[in-house]
């Protein structure tokens, strides 16, 4: 009781990513033993490099989870990325760019105005986008424009662009999310929308804003992965939406909303893929690697059940 | 005039929750609103805080007219709601509590931290609230988070505080604190208006009292001026000697209904022994957590059950699970009516009729006997615009009737009543009273426990007092007596 009193709010928040931070240095202290090459300084950016689209996608898909909401078109919207900027058309990008955020404002309208459920009104424009994606590039191909494939491919201090590019934008949405007037309201409406309404919180602005940095960050990590691939594809973003909600949820985010960061659910992507790439050092099939990600993440995320009130 | 309040109506769809309502607060005073559940005491704190607009009627605050849909320009015009419900946001500290929505920012654009907990430390020291701004205020005990919510009001310097129901989940400690606290935001000149069921504490804080009735105006009276007899005939329509049932006289005792021999649930340490007779309403009182809710779930439940005989009509039944009890013909209406009681979710028809669910297979089609829910509605006077209508939308006390009607239209045998009335108004206090006394003259046996030791007295024949697990002591309920039970219930030495 003594201790629960004197825990400060930033304190708790800051604890949100510690245990996935401490799986993080064990998987990685079993997997250097297990197999020399996994610690290596190649494969370790190797692993990030691959890992940026996701690192963008779950940065944005955490915003919009302390907000007790859910992203699951984050997804398609990276595959409509893909598929505009790979046409050889004249503001691909801008228009890329465009389309997402059109697609996180009318997330955000159909929620706030129209009382949809999150998941509801995300599995809708998931759906909807695929198919927009479908439509602009019916079959993989297509090509970027050459500044992308360039920046894909520079390398600064030893580290790719893309990474450095990333660290970057997590690290600015990690400090605002932590200590900006906006973080604090996202996780005032994460605990409730009404208290937040009433305490003095503009929710309806907050949450559309949460959902169009959800869109506008999978737009970056569909941006970061055409100009990896060099191509569109209308399907490579399938797997994200799962994905992110996984890594947040890992990073000790709950999906409740009200409480986390950004510092956790990028570790939680990071174990993923770590895991991912020790299992394939270790030669285990893909078949025994989905099984394992699968109980571990139930275990992870059971780890974290919370017996603060409220939350 | 503080704030003014003129002709307020507010009707939602058909129902008509404000007719004509009038207040005026004058500065350094505190005004009680006073009403029963339903009389519409909320629905007008909730206009004056901005919550919702009312249908028609006027609001001015020092003399200005309010045109205001939301609780942000409430706030700006003045008025700091202290609501029962939707306190401070748990996940928060309480720094970020008392500035949401308007946090220093720093140079940069962040939140100036070091700056709110200064300015947040000056604040709680002002309204006497010894913590750390940074801590998270779900931490808080309900005291110290009102504390805080107070706070916020003082620091947004409003002239106007509503206080709806505050002291509910409060000890008398922390009640008497609010109380100081109260006095003294008087003393500054500010408006309070303050929402209670509990007369004691009106007639020790309030200068003037506005009564509610049914959505409307039934009386307003200055403090010293009036009592609680006036009070509460004006806000019932009836006097306090009415609430209970008249006793019928005492019987010769039949064979019990229901008979517990040396009796030990576990986690207690027992024996109880006590019976319940056909036509008796007894309660079972005792200090709080003395064990008698783990009692009559032991009789309802049953596998809690250790040691010892629990008969009904002499004979033992199941004692595996609820099933048993309800076999048996035991129905119980739990404590916490919202959370083991009701299904929230559904409509009023719908938890009726589970009433006739157990027993049933899984496979066989829900019972909907309409005439017969019909009927108890009828019986039971449940005020509702349709029996369809969500039950979370009843005001408790015809939620609690809606429980004891499920277990009449399956016809049990002997109800357990958990807290009969916790929750529920006064008018509708006295229905249950009497709906209980009728069941007992027709032959279904009572059983009730209550915190509250006048209900017991008024209400049951007999009274059982528990300790520790074990009966005690036994009153016929018109020679029992408050500090008798009280003496009992502490020493654990019977009359």
């Amino acid at each position: 009781m003594k201790i629960a009193k004197t825990t400060t709010a930033t304190r708790m928040r800051r604890m949100s990513a510690l245990p996935v931070m401490i799986l993080l240095v064990v998987l990685a202290v079993a997997l250097g033993i297990a197999s020399p090459f996994a610690l290596s300084s190649q494969n370790i950016v190797n692993i990030l490099n691959q890992q940026v689209s996701l690192i963008l996608v779950t940065v944005g898909q955490t915003m919009v989870i302390l907000t007790a909401g859910l992203d699951l078109s984050v997804g398609s919207v990276v595959s409509m990325t893909t598929a505009i900027v790979s046409n050889d058309i004249p503001f691909a990008v801008p228009l890329a760019v465009a389309a997402a955020l059109s697609v996180g404002l009318l997330n955000a309208v159909g929620i706030l105005r129209f009382g949809v459920h999150p998941i509801l009104m995300t599995l809708s424009t998931m759906t909807a986008v695929q198919g927009v994606s479908l439509f602009i590039r019916p079959i993989p191909g297509g090509q970027v424009p050459a500044w992308m494939t360039d920046y894909a491919s520079a390398v600064y201090l030893g580290l790719p662009l893309p990474v450095i590019c990333a660290a970057v934008l997590v690290v600015i949405a990690g400090v605002f999310i932590a200590r900006s007037r906006f973080g604090l309201h996202l996780m005032a409406i994460g605990a409730s929308q009404e208290s937040a309404l009433l305490g003095g919180v503009n929710t309806a602005r907050v949450i559309l804003v949460a959902y169009l940095m959800s869109s506008l960050f999978a737009c970056l990590g569909g941006l970061n992965l055409a100009a990896r691939l060099a191509s569109g594809d209308p399907r490579v973003g399938t797997s994200f939406a799962i994905d992110s909600i996984a890594a947040t949820a890992l990073g000790g985010t709950q999906l409740s909303g009200g409480l986390g960061g950004v510092a956790g659910p990028v570790t939680g992507v990071l174990f993923l893929a770590l895991l991912g790439n020790g299992l394939n050092l270790l030669n285990i099939s893909t078949y025994y690697q989905m099984i394992i990600k699968g109980g571990l993440l139930i275990l992870a995320v059971s780890a974290h059940r919370r017996k603060q009130p409220g939350l | 005039m503080l704030l003014e309040a003129l002709d307020i109506s507010k009707s939602f769809g058909p129902v008509q929750a404000l007719s004509d309502v009038s207040l005026a607060l004058k500065p350094g005073s505190v005004h009680a609103v006073l009403g029963e559940n339903g009389a519409g005491k909320s629905t007008l704190m909730k206009i004056i805080s901005g919550v919702f607009p009312p249908t028609s009627g006027t609001l001015k605050i020092a003399g200005e007219t309010m045109e205001w849909s939301r609780a942000e320009q409430a706030r700006a015009a003045g008025v700091s709601t202290i609501f029962q419900e939707f306190i401070l946001l748990p996940n928060l500290s309480v720094a970020e509590n008392l500035f949401l929505g308007r946090e220093p920012r720093t140079a940069v654009g962040l939140i100036d931290r070091a700056r709110m907990h200064r300015e947040s430390r000056r604040i709680l020291e002002s309204v006497g609230l010894d913590v750390d701004p940074a801590v998270l205020t779900g931490n808080l005990r309900v005291a110290e988070q009102q504390m805080a919510e107070i706070a916020k009001g003082v620091m947004r310097d409003a002239r106007i505080f509503v206080f709806d129901e505050p002291t509910a989940a409060l000890g008398d400690r922390e009640a008497q604190k609010l109380f100081d606290l109260i006095r003294r935001l008087r003393s500054e000149g500010k408006g309070i208006l303050y929402i209670s069921h509990r007369l004691p504490e009106l007639f020790e804080l309030c200068d003037e009292v506005t009564v509610l009735k049914d959505g409307q105006m039934a009386g307003h009276f200055d403090m010293k001026d009036t009592n609680s007899e006036e009070l509460v005939t004006a806000m019932v329509g009836r006097s306090l000697d009415q609430l209970y049932p008249p006793r019928p006289p005492v019987e010769a005792a039949g064979a019990p209904t229901l008979e517990l021999r040396d009796v030990v649930v576990a986690g207690l340490r027992g024996p109880v022994n006590f019976s319940v007779g056909k036509n008796e309403i007894v309660g079972l009182a005792g200090l709080e957590g003395q064990g008698q809710i783990e009692i009559t779930r032991a009789i309802y439940e049953g596998h809690t059950l250790v040691s010892g005989d629990i008969l009904f009509n002499g004979e033992t039944f199941d004692h595996s699970g609820p099933s048993g009890g309800i076999g048996a013909g035991i129905g119980l209406i739990p404590e916490d009516r919202k959370v083991e009681g009701l299904f929230l979710s559904l409509s009023v028809a719908h938890n009726i009729s589970a009433g006739l669910l157990p027993g049933r297979g899984l496979a066989t089609a829900a019972p909907m006997a309409r005439d017969r829910v019909a009927e108890q509605v009828e019986r039971l006077r449940i005020r509702l615009r349709s029996v369809g209508q969500s039950i979370r939308e009843l005001s408790g006390g015809n939620q609690q009737k809606a429980l004891l009607a499920r277990w009449l239209v399956r016809g049990v045998k002997l109800l357990i009543c958990e807290e009969p009335t916790r929750g529920v108004d006064i008018g509708a206090k006295s229905e249950i009273y009497a709906l209980l006394r009728e069941l007992a003259d027709s032959g279904v046996p009572v059983l009730v426990t209550s915190r509250e030791l006048p209900e017991l007295i008024g209400l049951c024949d007999r009274i059982v007092v528990v300790r520790e697990g074990a009966t005690v002591a036994e009153f016929r309920g018109a020679e029992a007596t408050e500090e008798k039970i009280m003496a009992a219930a502490i020493d654990g030495v019977g009359a």
